[in-house]
């Protein structure tokens, strides 16, 4: 299994000299396991650079095959999908899963003429072939990737998913918008995420501001690490980076998070994890 | 008139090694007119002025908004003032048939898209709807919106302070054919025609003897599609010569242009330009 960074930014892109390293593109993974379709982990901005590299492969011809797993529909999560050209191609077939039964609806209300200029490939006729599922918490395969899903708490009134991905004997988790307010929220992502190689765990908030935030959706990177003591994961990788923080900031948000048991990356767009 | 370059940047933001130093965020331009602020679009550019203006305590605040693609309006629900008691925002947009101009900021900025709904903002927020070609006063600023040629319902802005003309012409096709935005669908083929001499008519009346002009020039004359309702460097000297401007500003970068590209793209069309010509670049300052 190959993990691949296109975004790591939370709540809005900040193009900006001083996120060159980190990135300022919004939250989106590429999942790539062998003998599978492309697995892509939500769509904020950073979709457009994936969609621009998987051009370059059978989604330039019109013959390539993705599966977009969404775990809510923040803008920061979806703002990709109108400019994710293989959309634009006929041939190509993209699936959407998202939590939610209004998802359809929600992705074509981002496309209404009044927002974007882009053609709405939601529309039957129109570019790719599109599937839009609702996956509320239940687990399925694609290809010989297993997707478990959980129901996390983020904000009140948004349902919000936390993925597990297992292929080939190794696991991802990825939790990019999580808060623990009890106990409970805790053991729903420790059971989800029990054991994992790799987990990408909210980190927009440090200790120090996370209590002007609380009840907001937002756990505190501390959180995060005892979340990934706690389940056991091979390696944490710090996500969701405020749109505040500088590189020079993760850098020093990262060297505290050394001693504590786990092993920390600050994720940075462009890198690529070999499990 | 003062001027700052917010964002420049068409379509989507771009976050990118290529686009450092021209700068990646989407369109907004912080203008003030003696003691009036003024905000010209709120692409993601709005976001780093709406914590200036917060700390400099600028709070009476008026966004100019051309139009509503998400890349000139993606970065309202991240402007600090709306978090503000003390802010009072107003926000101008020409007049839609079908929806009121809070609606659409509203759609934007509701569960589950958005963390934060607009009925939530702390500051206290108006909605002024505009006619094509009407002037207005804002404060001390004389301000005037044409429609243009693009989809949807677009306006570019004229703004006038002691004397000097700041004309804003984004988004917008300026020569190519009609591309019968909203409430043009249904016309015949003259009326079609009509709309056509109207909306390039306003162009120019935006342009006419402008100190500067910022204009869309997304496409190089090779990308040119006629259906995208964008511009080209040499349309926007074309409507500069037309309206004898003193300077024009290259605006709304395509995406994946590089800084070297637009490097080059400055220095060709300087030498074809009759008057002062540079590409805006995030940062820059300018006084009128
Ligand atoms: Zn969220
Ligand atoms: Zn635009
Ligand atoms: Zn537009």
């Amino acid at each position: 299994m190959k993990v691949k960074l296109w975004g790591t930014r939370a709540q809005v892109p900040t193009p900006h000299p001083n996120t060159q390293i980190h990135g300022g593109n919004t939250v989106c993974l590429e999942v790539q396991v062998e003998g599978t379709h492309t697995l892509i982990l939500d769509a904020g901005m950073g979709l457009h650079w994936l969609g621009n590299d998987l051009l370059k492969g059978d989604f330039g011809r019109g013959q390539g095959r993705a599966h977009i797993l969404l775990t809510h529909v923040h803008w920061d999560h979806i703002q990709g999908i109108p400019f994710f050209i293989p959309m634009l191609i006929p041939g190509n077939h993209v699936t959407i899963y998202g939590p939610d039964t209004a998802l359809p609806s929600q992705l074509r209300t981002q496309m209404d003429t009044i927002f974007c200029p882009v053609p709405n490939f939601f529309l039957e006729g129109i570019g790719a072939d599109v599937v839009v599922e609702d996956v509320e918490a239940s687990d399925f395969s694609i290809g010989t990737a297993k997707i478990k899903t959980a129901l996390i708490n983020h904000q009140a009134g948004i349902t919000c998913l936390g993925f597990r991905i297992e292929a080939n004997g190794r696991s991802i988790a990825y939790l990019p918008d999580v808060e623990y307010l009890q106990e409970a929220h805790r053991q729903q992502v420790i059971d989800l995420i029990a054991g994992v190689d790799l987990l990408f765990h909210d980190a927009m908030l440090t200790s120090e501001e996370y209590p002007k935030h609380r009840g907001r959706g937002h756990c505190s990177i501390d959180d995060g690490i005892d979340i990934a003591v706690r389940a056991k994961v091979g390696r944490l990788v710090l996500f969701s980076h405020h749109p505040d923080r500088s590189d020079t900031e993760i850098d020093t948000i990262l060297a505290a998070c050394s001693g504590n048991g786990v092993a920390v990356d600050a994720g940075r767009e462009g890198t690529e994890y070999a499990l | 008139m003062q001027i700052t370059f917010r964002g420049v940047r068409g379509s989507y933001p771009v976050a990118a090694p290529h686009s450092v130093r021209y700068g990646g965020n989407t369109p907004c331009l912080e203008v003030s007119a003696g003691e009036t602020c003024l905000i010209i679009d709120a692409g993601t550019g709005i976001c780093s002025l709406g914590k200036d203006l917060v700390e400099r305590d600028q709070l009476e605040i008026h966004l100019l908004i051309g139009h509503t693609h998400w890349d000139h309006i993606q970065g309202f629900p991240h402007f600090a003032p709306q978090y503000n008691k003390n802010a009072h925002i107003r926000i101008y947009s020409l007049a839609h048939e079908d929806r009121s101009l809070g609606d659409i900021f509203r759609a934007q900025q509701q569960a589950p898209f958005s963390p934060i709904p607009l009925a939530d903002a702390e500051a206290q927020i108006e909605f002024i709807e505009l006619q094509d070609g009407e002037p207005i006063t804002i404060g001390e600023a004389q301000i005037t919106c044409h429609r243009l040629n693009h989809p949807s319902v677009t306006g570019g802005y004229r703004i006038e302070h002691q004397g000097k003309v700041l004309s804003y012409v984004s988004d917008v096709d300026l020569y190519g054919p009609i591309l019968l935005g909203d409430g043009m669908k249904n016309g015949s083929p003259e009326q079609q025609r009509a709309w056509h001499r109207h909306l390039q008519k306003g162009a120019l009346d935006l342009a006419h003897r402008a100190d500067l002009m910022v204009c869309d020039t997304f496409f190089l004359p090779e990308e040119y599609k006629p259906d995208w309702g964008h511009s080209r460097p040499g349309d926007a000297l074309r409507l500069g010569e037309e309206a004898q401007i003193e300077r024009l500003a290259l605006f709304h970068h395509e995406p994946h242009r590089s800084d070297d590209e637009i490097d080059a793209i400055q220095a060709r069309y300087r030498k074809e330009a009759p008057f002062d010509l540079f590409a805006s670049v995030e940062g820059l300052e300018l006084a009128l």
